[in-house]
């Protein structure tokens, strides 16, 4: 037992039994880290985070959160790992396809788990709904379907859905790769912004700038594998590993970036 | 031909007419909603039931769908009731075939929309606890039914036409009064005219509310 | 339950007028099926075409075919065709020109769906490239055209099938009409109308899987 914030013990995952995307992960992280993952498409990083937020059924290990094991593979049951979801349910996720729910409007989208699933009232949830709307400058768009409104938005929109339900650790899977260029610095920012509040983040990106500016930690990782784990002033101007030299020459058609 | 001679001899049978009209309709309605309640039945017990009920449910799909609804409805006049030794009754056993077949029709537009709601809405549930009890009647089937009607309202069409064949069997529908008619007064050229002309209007109106509202409101959501 | 006992051998001493009538159908369904297949193309053309009046009559058509009852079309054409044009033809040739105007219909919306699920990108290529309208047209739109097409249009080919069976209310020798047939003279309608039903199944299953199996080809394929 290891009394890491976040622990991932010998994380195994294939699909089909054969395509083997995560192999033996050990990877820990303390409360307040903001890590990235970086690493080639096809190297496990999303996958990595769909399995911290109990999305794919592992092979192989466990997951902890606080000291407490909610994820657990199974090895008697094919289609589901064993799971404390109460445990599971301090995580958040936002996803790259902001995946709303488009046939509530944006205030009904945030305020759908913390009244049908957690028990709070309409009048209360409402109110704290209003509240980060109103932080994040979208308390106009509240009555709004999330199909009327813009990539940004919708992505913010979601964060704050996420938000709502006072996760102990986000998890952000390429959340800008699908937005328009002008419209990643509002992503990115209210990012930043809960970085400075010290929430604990997982964050995989392909945007090396943004990485560098958010990360306290970066774990390069390429064939289901961590081959790097760094802070980003070395991971960025010095890594250790030849590959990842490699991968971040061909990702910035330059040495290193300061 | 002289149009309000025309008129003027369909006004004599409006009765009549109005009276199969009215026929129609109510064998179609009984049909819809007997139909839409299996169709979606069906749907979910071919996503998630038992393999057993899963293969009798299918079957049941394939052959409504893969047989003429005429001999469906002849089957269930003179086959079933003497299979059965009981006597069920004209319109039993016509309302029994609509449904059926509309049952089998719309399972396959509640499947459909079933699939078309991607993993990653359901991944949105998990990352948000939704438990079941949440996810299925706030998310999935609200979404579920927005998808569903454009299809669902155009197998309500095809039901309102398919129900013209219960003249076959004669049931006093739009189609069989306007038959008799013609055959009665030798005049088919205007009543069977205004006949067509009675079942397109509706199916037509019908087929402009599906439109309108592909266009419209599910445009509007990006569903 | 069980009072009835099931004789099939009646099916055995009336196989011929059985299969001939099984002929009848499958000739109405091949002959109607190439017209639906070549009409439903040129009147999508019409639909398309930049000359107004050709896509108002396309449209209305289509409108007026999709949106009243196939039978209603059937029985409209047997009486009113003789009457408006002085002709009488063969009843045959009558259901074939109602049976082959109805899946045209259906059909040119078909290859219209196809056509507009052709993504803008490709017309640009295709003028990027300097390539002729023509060459366009029948090189890039049309191949892939019918290609997405071809499930909606086997699927209407099995619609057609079934819909052939309506032409025994006009008393055309098809299956159905052979089946209606044997059952009054036999007095056994049970075993005739189950064999004459699983005849048209063990038509249509086949096509049915052909259906999804080019659903899946063509998913891949065009990913």
């Amino acid at each position: 037992m290891s009394s890491s914030f976040l622990n991932v013990q010998g994380l195994r995952k294939s699909f089909g039994g054969h395509l083997v995307v995560l192999d033996d992960i050990n990877f820990q992280m303390e409360a307040g880290e903001r890590v990235v993952v970086i690493g080639p498409s096809g190297s496990g990083k999303s996958t990595l985070l769909r399995c911290v937020m109990g999305l794919e059924k592992i092979d192989h290990g466990r997951i902890e959160l606080e000291g407490v094991r909610y994820i657990e593979a199974d090895p008697k049951s094919t289609k589901d790992n064993f799971v404390n979801i109460p445990v599971r349910n301090k995580v958040g996720m936002v996803f790259q396809h902001y995946t709303l729910f488009p046939h509530l409007t944006v205030l009904g989208n945030l305020i759908l788990a913390p009244m049908r699933a957690r028990g709070e009232s309409r009048s209360s949830s409402t109110e704290r709904a209003m509240q980060l709307l109103t932080r994040l400058g979208l308390e106009s768009k509240a009555g709004a379907f999330p199909g009327m409104l813009s990539g940004g938005q919708k992505q913010r929109v979601a964060i704050a859905r996420a938000l709502l339900l006072d996760p102990k650790i986000m998890l952000f899977d390429e959340v800008t790769s699908a937005l328009d260029p002008e419209l990643v610095t509002e992503v990115e920012g209210l990012m930043l912004e809960l970085a400075e509040q010290k929430m604990s983040m997982m964050i995989v990106t392909h945007d090396m700038w943004f990485a560098k500016r958010i990360a306290t930690r970066v774990i390069f990782s390429a064939d289901g594998r961590i081959i790097e784990d760094a802070p980003p002033s070395k991971m960025f101007t010095n890594p250790a590993e030849p590959r990842t030299a490699d991968f971040l020459k061909k990702v910035l058609h330059v040495e290193t970036i300061s | 031909m002289d149009i309000t001679a025309a008129l003027g001899f369909l006004w004599d049978y409006r009765l009549a007419l109005s009276v199969g009209l009215g026929n129609t309709l109510h064998f179609t309605a009984l049909g819809l909603v007997f139909g839409l309640t299996i169709g979606f039945v069906v749907s979910v017990v071919r996503q998630a039931g038992h393999p057993v009920l899963k293969v009798i449910v299918t079957t049941y799909v394939e052959i409504f769908r893969g047989t003429p609804v005429l001999i469906q409805l002849f089957w269930f006049f003179f086959c079933l009731p003497a299979i059965l030794g009981v006597e069920l009754g004209n319109v039993f056993s016509t309302v029994l075939t609509l449904s059926l077949y509309m049952g089998a029709i719309s399972s396959e537009s509640f499947r459909a929309a079933l699939k078309a709601i991607g993993a990653e809405q359901r991944d949105a549930c998990v990352a948000l606890g939704l438990p079941a009890r949440v996810s299925v009647p706030y998310v999935i089937l609200p979404q579920t039914v927005l998808r569903a009607v454009p299809t669902l309202l155009s197998n309500c069409v095809t039901l309102f036409k398919e129900s013209a064949l219960v003249s076959a069997v004669g049931m006093a529908d739009l189609m069989y009064q306007g038959q008799m008619i013609a055959d009665a007064t030798a005049r088919p050229i205007e009543i069977l005219t205004a006949t067509a002309l009675i079942y397109f209007v509706i199916a037509f109106s019908v087929t402009r509310i599906v439109s309108f509202y592909e266009r419209g409101y599910l445009a509007r959501m990006r569903l | 339950m069980g009072r009835y006992t099931w004789d099939f051998s009646v099916i055995a001493a009336n196989w011929d007028p059985l299969m001939a009538g099984l002929a009848v159908t499958l000739q109405l369904t091949a002959i109607c099926a190439v017209i639906g297949l070549v009409g439903g193309f040129l009147v999508c053309q019409m639909v398309m075409s930049r000359i107004a009046p050709l896509r108002w009559v396309a449209i209305g058509f289509i409108e007026v075919f999709r949106c009243t009852p196939a039978l209603v079309q059937i029985i409209w054409i047997f009486y009113c065709v003789p009457f408006f044009f002085g002709v009488f033809y063969d009843p045959f040739y009558m259901a074939i020109l109602a049976l082959g105007m109805n899946i045209t219909a259906f059909n040119a919306e078909a290859y219209r769906a196809a056509i507009q699920a052709i993504p803008s990108s490709h017309y640009d290529a295709c003028t990027a490239l300097g390539l002729s309208p023509l060459k366009k047209t029948l090189f890039v739109i049309l191949p892939q055209a019918v290609l997405m097409a071809i499930p909606v249009l086997l699927t209407n080919t099995i619609g057609l099938l079934q819909q052939t069976s309506l032409v025994a209310i006009v008393a055309i020798a098809d299956l159905m009409y052979e089946g209606k047939t044997l059952a009054t003279q036999t007095y056994r309608p049970i075993e005739i109308y189950t064999t004459v039903a699983f005849i048209y199944f063990a038509l249509s299953v086949p096509l049915s899987q052909v259906v999804g199996l080019c659903e899946r080809r063509l998913r891949s394929r065009l990913a």
